[in-house]
């Protein structure tokens, strides 16, 4: 860095650290508001949960214990076909995506009575939701070209949900992001430091100093938020996938937890393990996720297994997702989430304010580290 | 337990049966599962029949009856037709024709061999294009490479293998319409300066030489400086294009053969997170091993070109070896009598090191041959072309495994077995650095396709008692 | 045969008979001893592939054998009876 550097005057306004799904949304909507940003991202072994996703838009049928971030999760699949057309013509990357709807697929009449009853449940607590069960037959004429198993007695169903290519999204946030003048950087941060007001990220590349800060970095936020943060409740939960073979291309609507991407293959997983980081393959457990997904979806039996692998979400103690001040410094910002994909479009529009000043939409306002005993500004 | 054993041996090969052998003479329980339906691998492919003789000159031949007669009368049990697509410490997961099973064993010997080193280059996918390797198991099986033999063949590239396919095809009174050679001549030079050692390893050398007389009697045209090869034709190949001087030429050919050298099969290791070291002159990755083949994870060991490339009879040592330091290693030898038994051996394999350090430079490959134009088909399971990579590798993506996911290559089913060597090539020139500093494709058991109910039912059923 | 001495096996290819060398592996006799040329269309840009390395790395043999689609027949011997067939057709999306 041959720069001539002031210290009034950083090198970068802001720096992201993190170039996940969460974090490239930011930078990108950061970068679209004429914010000079720069975006780090070097993931290690533990630090791929936007790369071994499935990339499901997903608001179905979870969170009744915390309405507002069920409703929030809706919210943003509805802006999701005006941020990928935005990101489209920005970037030039086309991003494959249905919004036609997520189905959860029910064995037997007990399932089928359990997510009936959670999803009345829901629907009282949100006021409206768009889904509700169906029966085998409406499941069958949903996706033609699957023959279901003759134990699937149902199914939950959600207009609103989706798929999306989750490395495509990736990529059109960061080439967007590129393209609107924001700098990429592929080095890793070691550590923040506060200094003169600002911040100091030392990366591998050396330290770059900035305004402020966005911690986006997954489970390394737990480190990285150290110096302001003598815990932070988020937790590694490992995910173990199984993919299957190139198949004919049949199912536009996913189901969860054995789902096809657009290139063919299906990934067949739905295990939440804390583990720590561990990232161990251990195939009698995944191999009970196969015996589930034939169960579902005979056909899948006969096809070819290519590899198995293993992710970490990133896990909120509170299933919750994390956006704050970091305590004592109000221009540290910290975002945790697990439904980066779902939470894409939402972050993208509302997040870039929240860091430059403008506070959280009402409906996220409750999502800060204050929930934890923190005290941090808003 | 009926599938509990001291040793699996993971391959049939030159390596695979000596480590099988050895261990046995040492008195362990061995298990050898193997792809093929006979033991050989591929320097010994079909040795017990008359075809798989025909091709190989009198001194492997005797190396080979003697390994597989050795390997034949000893009780070893032997899983032939059998793919492996899981090991882990301890446990190896196989399939054959009648589903899949686990075989337990206390260690594991690993000698899948050797490849040939994946260049791609345009219309690389066209049939009609194959590896020198490739062709010659086609004539080992009895096969010819074009229908007629008056059918233009043409050989293109650097390496040991495409002398012995030469000689092969020569035999068989195939028209070699040219022998486009595409070497490195600095290395050239730079590897005479070792082969003074080469008298270490004399029968190796006559060899060589001997070779090199019936290809130079067989007035095969041979053109050298070659660069920006291509196969062109509609749905096969049909002509060969290439440059010299900075000309463009055209040549007929049927079959075009291209080789550039032999690279360890790493596949099975890299997918265990063992430790793996970088020559930067034949610009592979090695595991790192003891003498004996241990490698970085207990249990493990390694044997054969699957370590480092040293040829065949080199194999059969390393095999040796291996074996009798997992009879130490299990406690059935003392480490005094495991230095006896090795002794010989040990010796044996420091020579040839020795003596062929010249070829490593000697068959060195031109850093060039992956400076392939935009368009050329890098990844063949997934379709992604150079330019695809070098795109993504220019938005800032340093690391292969990053330009994997945005690019898809090295995603398909050969797991990247066949582009991961070009991909870190290309990404490494677009970053005007050198392949080992741009990370290695992450390998993910299992690593060969196995259906999702076998793979379902071998881990979930209790083994069955029989 | 070349070879007098070498037992044979019969198979099937594309209901064409054939009679091989036993031990050889299905890709080789297909591409060796009956020059058919492409195994395969590719199911990404479907262009015609054929067996490229014959030893088990590059996935580009796949045929049906015996009803069993995408077999890597390279590393599968022939056998008395086997039926295979080509796979020039690239199932399309429903």
């Amino acid at each position: 860095m041959t720069r001539s550097r002031s210290k009034s005057i950083p090198d970068h306004e802001i720096i992201i650290v993190g170039g996940g799904i969460c974090g490239a949304a930011v930078a990108y909507g950061l970068a679209a508001r004429g914010c000079r940003v720069t975006l780090i991202d070097a993931p290690t072994r533990t630090n791929m949960a936007s790369r071994a996703n499935v990339g499901l838009i997903w608001c179905q049928s979870k969170f009744l214990h915390l309405p507002d971030y069920a409703r929030w999760g809706f919210h943003s699949a509805r802006l999701f076909p005006e941020l990928t057309r935005e990101l489209q013509k920005i970037s030039g990357i086309e991003i494959p995506v249905h919004y036609r709807g997520g189905i959860i697929a029910c064995l037997g009449e007990g399932e089928y009575d359990t997510r009936r009853e959670y999803i009345e449940n829901l629907g009282q607590v949100l006021d409206s939701y768009p889904g509700g069960m169906i029966s085998r037959g409406e499941l069958e004429k949903k996706l033609p070209h699957i023959k279901f198993g003759k134990e699937v007695s149902g199914a939950a169903w959600c207009e609103e949900d989706g798929i999306i290519e989750p490395l495509a999204l990736l990529r059109a946030f960061k080439v967007a992001f590129s393209k609107l003048g924001g700098t990429f950087i592929e080095t890793v941060a070691y550590e923040v430091q506060p200094r003169n007001g600002g911040f100091l990220v030392i990366t591998e590349q050396g330290p770059l100093n900035c305004e402020r800060v966005v911690l986006a970095a997954g489970l390394a936020n737990r480190r990285l938020a150290r110096f302001a943060l003598p815990e932070l409740p988020v937790y590694a939960d490992k995910g173990q996938v199984l993919l299957v073979e190139r198949m004919p291309y049949v199912m536009p609507i996913p189901v969860l937890g054995v789902s096809q991407t657009f290139g063919g293959t299906v990934i067949i997983g739905f295990r939440h393990e804390f583990s720590g980081h561990d990232t161990g393959i251990v195939p009698e457990d995944v191999a009970t996720e196969g015996i589930w997904a034939t169960r579902v979806w005979p056909e899948l039996g006969k096809k070819r297994l290519i590899r198995a692998w293993s992710g970490l979400r990133v896990m909120p103690e509170d299933k919750q997702a994390i956006y704050s001040t970091l305590p004592g410094h109000p221009r540290a910002f910290l975002l945790n989430t697990h439904s980066a994909v779902t939470l894409a479009a939402a972050h993208a529009r509302y997040l870039p304010d929240f860091i430059v000043g403008a506070g959280l939409p009402d409906v996220a306002a409750s999502m800060t580290l204050k929930r934890f005993g923190y005290d941090c500004q808003l | 337990m009926e599938n509990q054993t001291d040793l699996i041996i993971i391959g049939g090969g030159p390596a695979g049966l000596a480590a099988a052998c050895s261990a046995s003479s040492c008195g362990l329980e061995v298990a050898v599962v193997d792809e093929q339906s006979s033991p050989g691998g591929q320097l010994f492919r079909n040795i017990e029949t008359p075809l798989g003789q025909s091709l190989l000159d009198d001194g492997d031949r005797q190396r080979g009856l003697e390994l597989v007669r050795n390997f034949r009368a000893a009780k070893i049990k032997y899983y032939p037709d059998t793919v492996v697509w899981g090991v882990e410490p301890n446990r190896v997961s196989c399939t054959d024709k009648d589903g899949a099973r686990l075989l337990h064993g206390a260690c594991v010997v690993i000698a899948p061999g050797a490849m040939e080193r994946p260049v791609p280059f345009p219309g690389w996918t066209l049939p009609g294009v194959i590896t020198a390797g490739g062709a010659d198991i086609l004539l080992r099986s009895g096969g010819t490479l074009t229908r007629e033999s008056s059918d233009p063949v043409v050989l293109a590239g650097n390496g040991p293998l495409l002398l012995l396919v030469a000689c092969h095809l020569l035999d068989n009174g195939v028209n070699i319409a040219a022998w486009l050679d595409t070497g490195c001549w600095p290395k050239r030079f730079a590897g005479g300066a070792f082969m003074s050692w080469s008298f270490l390893d004399a029968g190796y050398m006559s060899k060589g030489k001997a070779m090199a007389k019936k290809i130079l009697g067989g007035k095969i045209p041979f053109v050298t400086g070659v660069k920006q090869i291509r196969a062109a034709g509609d749905t096969r190949v049909e002509r060969v294009v290439y440059e010299k001087g900075g000309k463009r030429h055209e040549i007929d050919a049927a079959c075009l053969l291209r080789h550039e050298g032999v690279i360890p099969r790493t596949h099975i290791l890299r997918s265990m997170g063992a430790l793996h070291r970088w020559d930067k002159v034949q610009r592979y990755w090695y595991p790192v091993t003891d003498d004996f083949g241990a490698t970085s994870i207990d249990g493990i060991y390694l044997a054969g070109d699957a370590n480092y490339v040293h040829g065949g009879d080199a194999s059969i040592i390393k095999g040796t070896l291996a074996g009798i330091d997992v009879a130490r290693k299990i406690g059935v030898i003392t480490k005094g009598e495991a230095a006896f038994r090795s002794e010989k051996h040990l010796k044996q394999l420091r020579r040839i090191r020795i003596a062929r350090s010249f070829l490593r430079y000697m068959f060195a490959p031109h850093p060039d041959i992956f400076g392939v134009p935009d368009e050329t088909i890098v990844c063949r399971c997934e379709s992604v072309t150079a330019k695809d990579i070098r795109k993504i590798a220019k938005e800032g993506n340093r690391d292969v495994n990053e330009v994997k996911l945005h690019t898809r290559c090295g995603m398909g089913p050969c797991q990247g077995r066949m582009c991961g060597t070009p991909l870190a090539e290309i990404v490494a020139a677009a970053q005007s650095t050198t392949p080992d500093k741009v990370g290695n494709l992450h390998i993910r058991q299992p690593f060969r396709p196995v259906s999702l109910e076998n793979y379902c039912r071998v881990y979930t059923e209790e083994p069955a008692d029989t | 045969m070349k070879n007098g001495l070498q037992p044979t096996v019969t198979l099937t290819v594309d209901d064409k008979e054939v009679t091989v060398p036993t031990g050889i592996s299905v890709a080789a006799a297909v591409l060796g001893h009956l020059h058919l040329g492409c195994t395969c269309v590719h199911p990404v840009d479907k262009t015609p592939r054929a067996p490229y390395c014959l030893m088990g790395v590059c996935f580009e043999c796949m045929m049906e054998v015996n009803g069993e689609e995408n077999v890597q027949t390279c590393l599968v011997s022939v056998e008395d009876g086997m039926v295979v067939k080509r796979q020039l057709k690239v199932p399309e999306a429903k």
